[in-house]
């Protein structure tokens, strides 16, 4: 009762034959897509699993609540929202935001986990840790530290190739300085006046004492008011 | 499917329940403060790219940025409480959280934090959720299938980018990501990177090299769940198992890997766990009448 109706001679495919193409596909990309189809395959089965789940998603939900014309106007606006999201999906860039690939925890790691501390110098002489994370309750969640490690990969790069990077080392020393500021205003019985940028590389099998640690970076402070 | 309860009241329930949460979100979120940052480490997304760098310069005020929150707070009390016109107040709230959400997210990493409770209420700006509680004239109750078909295209549209999340996983890694190191290796980084915890039970975990396999199975059962997520509102006992492997999944991932989704476990609260409850109470309420 509820499979689609021929339209225009065109009789689309029943909930069943997209349930099965759907898993097709999924034990494919489980055994591992063969590199001997081209590195672009894997983006291909992704664009047509998006499709065939969104399409049976809809055919469900469709099926399951179409009682009435009233039920349709909302499951057409899920339809268009799907669509851009999907779209977001596709287009691969978070500069579509909010329509933002969704691509977390989705590529296999191996070696070494590698990430950025901040070591901080206070007036006193004492050392701590520095969270940048924490400084604007805005920029947690990693924004500003996802950030700052994205620049000073970028410095990284550009030195090993030769290129100058005076202007994202000082765009950076602004950012920290301007950090270490709003620290500051906080703690101003020990104020920051230097912060340490340590590159921490920690092998598998990801025990902390083996974690290897190198200062890539000091950043002397201004005093600022 | 578990909505068959869904009533004008439910939906405007949720209504209250999504825009309370933008507005505790609001409140608590000091935007203003991010002007001391220099403008030059603002990366663009969204409706940003298309605004001039000069003139964003020019906006890079304390100010501008409290009355842009200002502005989405107002527009989503409007929204919550069923004022006239609150279908426009709606997409005026929608409107104005894409470009605060936007905006904090041009410092650096632009996470997908919000982002599900963001398409929700652009969804729901669509439905008849201002049928009932208002504070100004609803239009009346009807007694048919529209409030179990926007319930119904929430869950979708709530459920699609994990389903999105799952197959870009399984496409492009396949079972190997589930064979390796991988989890760990996420674990390790994501505990000591993501600095705005200050606790490493993640590391403590990878002490233990027993629970390896534990954790992998984990990480293959969540992108199981995450495959079958626009689904599960089809059948109850779907909804039920779903939620017990979703919840605890995003409980243990701040305790362990630091990565908060608040706002999607309140959206599976309302969205399933609250709809789970529905046939109970509505049997309770025919059996005192």
């Amino acid at each position: 009762v509820n499979e689609p109706r021929p339209v225009g001679g065109y009789r689309a495919p029943s909930t069943r034959a997209l349930a099965a193409a759907c898993a097709a596909l999924l034990c494919v990309s489980l055994a591992g897509i063969p590199s001997g189809l081209g590195g672009a395959a894997p983006a291909v089965v992704e664009i047509v699993l998006l499709l065939l789940g969104g399409a049976l998603a809809l055919r469900a939900g469709w099926q399951a609540s179409s009682t009435s014309a009233t039920s349709k106007p909302p499951l057409r606006a899920a339809a268009a929202l799907l669509l851009l999201i999907g779209a977001g999906q596709v287009a691969h860039t978070k500069k579509a935001f909010p329509f933002m690939p969704y691509t977390m925890y989705g590529r296999a790691r191996e070696g070494e986990a590698a990430f950025y501390e901040y070591q901080a110098l206070h007036r006193s002489g004492a050392r701590t840790r520095f969270r940048p994370g924490t400084v604007f309750a805005t920029l947690g969640n990693g924004r500003i530290v996802k950030g700052l490690a994205q620049r000073l990969d970028r410095i990284a790069e550009l030195e090993a190739r030769g290129e100058p990077a005076a202007q994202d080392r000082a765009l950076l020393r602004e950012v920290c300085g301007a950090l270490a500021a709003r620290y500051n205003r906080a703690h101003a019985e020990d104020p920051l006046i230097a912060i340490d940028v340590v590159h921490v590389a920690l092998p598998p099998p990801f025990r902390a004492g083996a974690a290897r640690r190198r200062v890539v970076l000091t950043l002397p402070l201004e005093s600022r008011p | 499917m578990i909505y068959a309860g869904a009533t004008a009241r439910r939906l405007a329930l949720l209504r209250i329940a999504l825009f309370g949460l933008w507005l505790i979100d609001l409140a608590l979120d000091p935007i203003d403060e991010v002007a001391a940052l220099p403008v030059a480490w603002f990366a663009p997304h969204g409706p940003y790219v298309l605004l001039p760098r000069a003139v964003l310069a020019s906006l890079w005020d304390a100010r501008v940025f409290l009355g842009l929150k200002l502005a989405a707070l107002g527009s989503v009390v409007l929204a919550l409480i069923g004022t006239a016109r609150p279908r426009l107040c709606a997409l005026l709230a929608c409107a104005l959280l894409t470009l605060v959400l936007g905006f904090v997210r041009g410092f650096g990493h632009a996470d997908h934090s919000q982002l599900q409770l963001l398409f929700a209420t652009y969804l729901l700006a669509f439905l008849p959720a201002w049928d009932a509680l208002c504070v100004g004239a609803a239009a009346k109750p009807a007694a048919d299938g529209r409030y179990a078909a926007s319930f119904a295209a929430l869950a979708l549209v709530f459920g699609f980018p994990y389903l999105a999340t799952a197959v870009y996983r399984l496409t492009h890694e396949g079972w190997a990501i589930f064979a390796g190191h991988t989890m760990q290796h996420f674990i390790a980084r994501d505990t000591l990177m993501l600095d705005h915890f200050d606790f490493t039970l993640g590391l403590a975990l990878l002490e233990q090299p027993a629970l390896g396999p534990l954790l992998n199975a984990g990480f293959a059962g969540v992108t199981v769940a995450e495959l079958a997520a626009p689904f599960v509102y089809l059948r109850p006992r779907w909804a039920a198992v779903w939620l017990a492997v979703m919840v605890p999944f995003h409980v243990i991932a701040p305790v362990i890997m630091h990565t908060l989704f608040a706002h999607n476990l309140v959206l599976l609260f309302v969205l399933y766990a609250w709809p789970l409850t529905w046939d109970a109470w509505d049997g309770g309420r025919r059996a005192r009448v």
